[in-house]
């Protein structure tokens, strides 16, 4: 089932184009990797998802549009968070102006167990890891219980380990129903994880489809890895 | 807007060494000074009052002297009012020279009055302001309007609003009158002097609390600005509209200095002798406001720089040259502008006067003070639109 379709989609930022006749879809309960190296328009992609960003030409369509809005979790880019509140205090905002129904406490710490982060919640955000800012980040998306989780560069400037549990949290948050959307530029770890993964270059895309057809693609390269460094560099 | 206003006050409180430096630095300069300004004695000057010139206009002159509150007056003759002096009973002599009348009739302001006070009472000198001010305004405006009405033939009321109108204007021009001053050996005063030296301390007090308060509210506004690109492209994806995330955001940062300045000036008002009345809340959230805005400017002008607290020395160069706060250092007369236009500022002067019991509201006070808001919430909304709308480009 269709849920966004970006059609002939052109994005401008004043005079500069930053997308050019962008076309691809996206759906329901897939994991999807917008790749590329920094400053290509992965983000931007996003906020046109979002609805942060409106197209300068051609169009985003939301195939369930009504409350698309609410069934979106989002973690932008730079961590959201206040370093001089706590953790709960951080979620605690984002649960009231989410407008999350039910018991705050119980809601939050069960988010907090779920991404292993509880038993920090009443320390100060200025306290904690890049790895655990970026978990506290991931659930204050997932206060509302969202359909749709889009994350910019979830896992950027983590160290491997981390990395990784993020990578096995985006699975088990499929796994669970959600549609992921996210971007990044270690390639490896899109690997075993996306449905499909889309290819920006040069202001397009140069590639969409799942790591088979990449592969399938570029059958005289042995890994994905190396198919990253053939078309970027 | 209340989830923002919330959030906005938990950030504030949340840095707790910033709230103790903005709580307790006032309380504790008041407290250090509050010996000092405690009344201890007849607040009122005790002077004897010699009328030398004997005419309907000197009695005139020294009746309103002995209606005013602020002065006891005695009738002694001038070897007898000396000795008082030495006692320690009275803080000078005023005498009203002969042909005081007739000089005032001629527009001859030179010495009307002899000033007699002991070497020591410097006081006494400032407050011939008390003898002048009032009552030579009246008189001077009588004498003008009716030598005009003399010598020329002018409908008198149009002319008498013309008058007061113009001096009420030009007090500058009331302070020309010139007074003979001398000391003389005598008895400390200090005993029995008008509370000059209080409202001094009073005024440069509160200039100094508030001008910590303007600075505060600026590192405040710095703290709690929301910067964050994510934390603000969030607000926009959540349930928040745009007026709800500006005045929760705009109530956020004006009302914890709000309540930080109520509880401040109520124990002022414990360890002092200034009062505190309901009133008061009034002028401190306007004035909570005005600069809660101010400092929100800033913030948003300044918001690309490296370090946007090297800006707080100039801010106090703006706070001295806009904000008459501490020194009057009367640039602004340079472009023909009095008294201030920082926000903030002339509620400062009103807090001061309410907490002295001196009435020195006035509507131009006012009216200044909340165009000045005024003007700064046109300004914070504009930007704070514009940078809502560029989050959503």
């Amino acid at each position: 089932m269709q849920l966004i379709e970006f059609k002939s989609l052109h994005k401008k930022f004043k005079e500069d184009l930053i997308l050019e006749n962008i076309n691809f879809s996206i759906n329901k309960g897939e994991i999807v990797g917008i790749i590329g190296p920094n400053g290509i328009g992965k983000s931007t992609t996003l906020s046109l998802i979002t609805g942060l960003s409106k197209a300068s030409e051609g169009q985003v369509i939301y195939y369930d549009e009504k409350d698309f809005k609410k069934k979106l979790g989002y973690v932008p880019q730079s961590n959201a968070l206040y370093d001089n509140l706590t953790g709960f205090d951080n979620l605690s905002f984002y649960y009231d102006i989410l407008g999350v129904k039910g018991n705050k406490k119980e809601i939050i710490n069960k988010i907090g167990k779920y991404l292993d982060i509880e038993k920090h919640l009443d320390k100060k955000v200025s306290k904690y890891s890049g790895g655990m800012k970026r978990k506290l980040d991931i659930a204050a998306a997932l206060l509302n219980n969202p359909e749709i989780l889009i994350m910019d560069e979830p896992t950027a400037g983590l160290d491997i380990v981390t990395r990784n549990s993020i990578a096995s949290l985006i699975k088990d948050l499929n796994k669970e129903g959600k549609t992921v959307i996210f971007t990044s530029h270690y390639v490896s770890e899109m690997k075993n994880l996306c449905d499909k993964i889309i290819l920006l270059k040069d202001k397009k895309i140069i590639f969409q489809g799942s790591i088979k057809e990449l592969n399938n693609e570029y059958p005289e390269i042995k890994s994905i890895e190396e198919i990253y460094l053939y078309l970027y560099s | 807007m209340l989830s923002i206003f919330k959030w906005k006050m938990k950030i504030f409180y949340s840095n707790r060494i910033l709230i103790l430096i903005l709580f307790i630095i006032p309380i504790l300069i008041f407290s250090i000074a509050s010996p000092s300004l405690k009344i201890t004695s007849n607040p009122k000057i005790n002077v004897s009052i010699i009328d030398e010139d004997k005419t309907d206009l000197s009695k005139e002159y020294v009746k309103k002297l002995q209606n005013d509150d602020r002065i006891i007056t005695t009738n002694l003759s001038y070897s007898e009012a000396v000795k008082e002096i030495e006692k320690n009973n009275i803080s000078g002599i005023l005498i009203v020279k002969k042909g005081f009348s007739e000089k005032i009739q001629e527009a001859d302001n030179n010495q009307l009055l002899e000033l007699i006070y002991p070497k020591d009472n410097y006081y006494f000198r400032s407050l011939s302001d008390i003898f002048v001010q009032h009552y030579f305004k009246d008189l001077t405006v009588n004498r003008n309007i009716n030598y005009v009405m003399d010598n020329f033939e002018i409908e008198r009321e149009l002319y008498e609003k013309e008058y007061y109108q113009q001096y009420n204007n030009l007090n500058k021009d009331l302070y020309e009158f010139q007074f003979i001053t001398r000391e003389i050996s005598g008895g400390e005063s200090e005993a029995n002097l008008f509370n000059e030296k209080n409202l001094l301390l009073y005024r440069y007090l509160f200039g100094v609390v508030f001008l910590i308060a303007y600075i505060l509210i600026l590192i405040q506004s710095i703290e709690t600005k929301i910067d964050n690109k994510g934390i603000r492209e969030k607000i926009i994806l959540s349930r928040v509209t745009f007026p709800q995330f500006y005045l929760g955001n705009l109530l956020g940062g004006v009302v914890p200095i709000f309540l930080i300045l109520v509880v401040q000036t109520f124990i002022f008002s414990l360890v002092s002798d200034a009062v505190f009345k309901i009133e008061l809340l009034i002028y401190i959230l306007l004035f909570s406001l005005g600069v809660g805005l101010l400092s929100n400017f800033i913030v948003k002008v300044f918001k690309n720089s490296r370090n946007i607290y090297l800006i707080i020395p100039y801010y106090i160069i703006i706070i001295w040259i806009f904000g008459n706060i501490l020194v009057n250092l009367d640039f602004l007369s340079l472009v023909n502008i009095k008294g201030n236009i920082l926000p903030g500022a002339s509620t400062i002067e009103a807090i001061t006067g309410i907490m002295m019991n001196f009435n020195i509201i006035t509507i131009p006070l006012i009216v200044r003070e909340i165009s000045l808001t005024f003007i700064m919430i046109v300004l914070v909304t504009l930007m704070e639109y514009k940078e809502f709308k560029n989050a959503t480009n």
